[in-house]
């Protein structure tokens, strides 16, 4: 009996202290959230939905970025606006964005492209707006979604790499193994190829959004294996922390950053950066502006490219005027509307996929491109 | 795959090894004294957000180090320590709030030091004579000195734990807490000490993840090296010199996910993802039942808290 007492007492012991020590760590956590939250009678509930920890990466950056400017840009006095991070792909994320719908949000963004798991909760809820990155397959009335025309940023980058590189062997660090990244790949091969035919991209894939330590062992990796400029679509610093790292007189090495400037973290090794929040920030804009007037935003998909809020930032301090007026010269091209993609492109065993005088479109580029052109290699 | 090639992934091989061995071994000291830290992931993101906050902060990375390494310690002591031994409470459970507390916290006091550059890196140390050995000087004795200091920590482990009267009682602490209790050796503040210097060495790892191998911090910076560190323990059948080799020889199966990827192998990444992990399963398998022979016969268990 004394000893079902005194287990009773160390279990009610273990429990207070678990819930307290869980309490904190929610809290702690969801300190992250940030926000203003002075609700006015006829303000519109803005809502963004962030991936992961959604403070400290190079994507939720920007959406935090682009999501305030768009506040600004329609009168902060009339956006009450609240960040919602440590989201992931599960179940929770519904039940996350209902509970949004419950508190009487009338826009939400989702910057992980839930997909399925957010259009489940926009369809029960056909009066609100549901705005996703990167839409796939058939969505509800009430949500329209967008994305940026990365492949347009990765030729142009492919263009600097090409003039900047010395081994003609470009490094790519992919998240995950998707066609929009056979995409990226295949626009940085055949924009360096534009400059120096016998270019070439290593790719590594990642099969993680966040893992520097990872990212960096890999784009040491490719260095080491030839690559002398390193491009990315992992949402940290490493192309540019790596790049600075292993550069050396004899061989230098560049590195490109991502969303925002990573200027400071790659020193004279950084070249630029492709930059999203402006496309970003113009998407958000279009919902805040619907919900205030009581109507839907157009529907989507909008893919934002060159011209249209997506950019190369600024230069590196070291690289060359030649390649910054080169580069500056195809993007004026892009903007005022030139595919770059055009025939005769080949396949990496040799087959010709695009013949000459036809040319890839920006839809099969956003999802279908499911093959790697001549030159790249790699996970 | 060229020798080049391989004699530089083996460079980078022994870097990608040094936070696991600093955590193992902190994991290591924990269980030698009876009690399993599970927390090993949050410990090391507190780590790793300190360190690099001070490093920031001082422009050193030294400094950093040491924070990070103090931060871990003193984390440790407070939410785990504290509540395991003197609290009583379940130390798995405790683990687990320590791992989310841990990222919870690294994040929320990481997060405005995202987009913070270090002005300054700890410089390659190439040990005169060693480090000019062909094909593993470079790979072995021209390192940073975190590196040295890991090698010269498990040593040092090694040598408390196996040939002192005081790594002896320790030992004896996580065999027989009740006999080591009778023959008067303060169990209870030992294992506070231990658990804590424990929780310190998983810090310093976080910390050189941020301020060595990085130079970045972002929150999920650890990503699963905690975990590992946990196997790695009973991996090498709680032998701090066994650390030694299985640490690096983690380090270079996961360098080989990249190389080989880098190096266009007809091998799919994700199976060039798995030998870690296979490695770990196919050891343990093959240790058996002498695995569990060799763990601290008191692991986990209690005695303190009813019998003190």
């Amino acid at each position: 009996m004394r000893k079902g007492n005194k287990m009773t007492r160390t279990a009610r012991s273990s429990l207070w202290l678990l819930a307290l020590l869980v309490g904190t760590a929610m809290t702690l956590s969801a300190c992250g959230g940030g926000g203003s939250a002075d609700g006015g009678a006829k303000k519109v509930k803005l809502g963004v939905l962030l991936l992961g920890n959604g403070a400290d990466d190079y994507l939720n950056l920007g959406f935090r970025v682009a999501a305030n400017k768009a506040a600004d840009e329609v009168g902060r006095d009339k956006v009450d606006l609240k960040f919602v991070s440590g989201v992931g792909y599960n179940p929770q994320a519904t039940a996350l964005t209902e509970q949004l719908f419950r508190q009487g949000t009338q826009v939400v963004v989702d910057n992980l492209s839930l997909q399925q798991l957010f259009y489940d909760a926009c369809a029960k809820y056909p009066d609100r707006i549901c705005q996703e990155e990167y839409t796939l397959g058939k969505v509800p009335e009430n949500t329209s979604g967008f994305w940026w025309k990365f492949w347009q940023g990765y030729y142009l980058e492919g263009v600097a790499a090409g003039m900047l590189s010395k081994t003609g062997v470009i490094g790519y660090l992919a998240s995950f193994k998707q066609n929009y990244e056979n995409a990226h790949m295949n626009a940085l091969a055949l924009g360096c190829q534009s400059v120096n035919p016998d270019c070439k991209v290593k790719s590594v894939i990642i099969n993680n959004w966040y893992d520097a330590a990872k990212s960096t062992s890999a784009a040491e990796t490719l260095v080491n294996s030839g690559a002398d400029v390193l491009a990315q679509f992992v949402d940290d610093t490493s192309s540019v922390v790596v790049a600075r790292k292993m550069s050396t007189p004899s061989r230098p090495v560049w590195g490109f950053g991502l969303h925002l400037t990573q200027a400071k973290f790659g020193g004279d090794s950084y070249v630029t950066s492709m930059l999203t929040a402006a496309a970003t920030q113009k998407e958000i804009t279009l919902g805040l502006r619907a919900a205030l007037k009581g109507e839907k935003p157009p529907k989507g998909p909008r893919v934002y490219g060159i011209g249209q809020g997506m950019s190369l930032g600024e230069w590196g301090p070291k690289v060359p005027k030649e390649v910054q007026d080169r580069v500056a010269g195809i993007e004026q091209e892009i903007a005022d509307g030139k595919n770059v993609f055009v025939g005769p492109i080949y396949d990496s065993k040799g087959k010709l996929r695009v013949p000459e005088g036809e040319s890839l479109t920006d839809k099969y580029m956003y999802a279908s491109w499911d093959w790697r052109v001549r030159g790249v290699t790699g996970g | 795959m060229s020798w080049d090639l391989a004699h530089v992934s083996l460079i980078g091989a022994v870097l990608v090894a040094v936070p696991l061995l600093y955590a193992a071994l902190g994991e290591l000291i924990t269980e030698r004294v009876g009690v399993m830290n599970i927390g090993i992931e949050g410990v090391m993101s507190v780590g790793a957000a300190a360190g690099f906050i001070a490093a920031v902060k001082s422009h050193d990375p030294a400094v950093g180090l040491l924070v990070g390494t103090a931060v871990g310690g003193l984390f440790t002591l407070v939410f785990f320590a504290l509540p395991v031994l003197v609290f009583r409470t379940s130390e798995i459970l405790v683990g687990f709030a320590v791992w989310f507390i841990g990222l919870g916290a690294s994040a929320q006091f990481g997060q405005s030091y995202a987009q913070e550059p270090l002005k300054a890196e700890i410089p390659t140390l190439k040990i005169p004579l060693l480090g000019a050995i062909p094909g593993i000087g470079d790979i072995l004795f021209a390192q940073p000195w975190p590196y040295y200091a890991a090698v010269l920590m498990a040593v040092a482990v090694w040598f408390l734990l196996t040939h002192t009267a005081h790594g002896l009682n320790l030992r004896g602490v996580g065999d027989d807490p009740a006999a080591s209790y009778g023959s008067g050796v303060p169990v209870l503040r030992w294992q506070l000490v231990y658990v804590s210097l424990g929780g310190a060495l998983m810090g310093l790892g976080g910390a050189v993840v941020s301020v060595v191998l990085t130079q970045h911090w972002q929150s999920g910076l650890i990503a699963g090296r905690g975990w590992i560190a946990l196997a790695l323990v009973i991996f090498v059948g709680w032998r701090p010199l066994g650390l030694l080799w299985a640490t690096y020889l983690f380090g270079i199966l996961l360098t080989l996910e990249h190389v080989g990827q880098a190096e266009d192998w007809a091998i799919p990444a994700p199976i060039l993802a798995m030998p870690p992990y296979l490695a770990t399963v196919a050891i343990l398998i093959v240790r058996g039942r002498r695995g569990h022979r060799l763990a601290p016969a008191a692991l986990g268990t209690s005695f303190l808290r009813g019998g003190r």
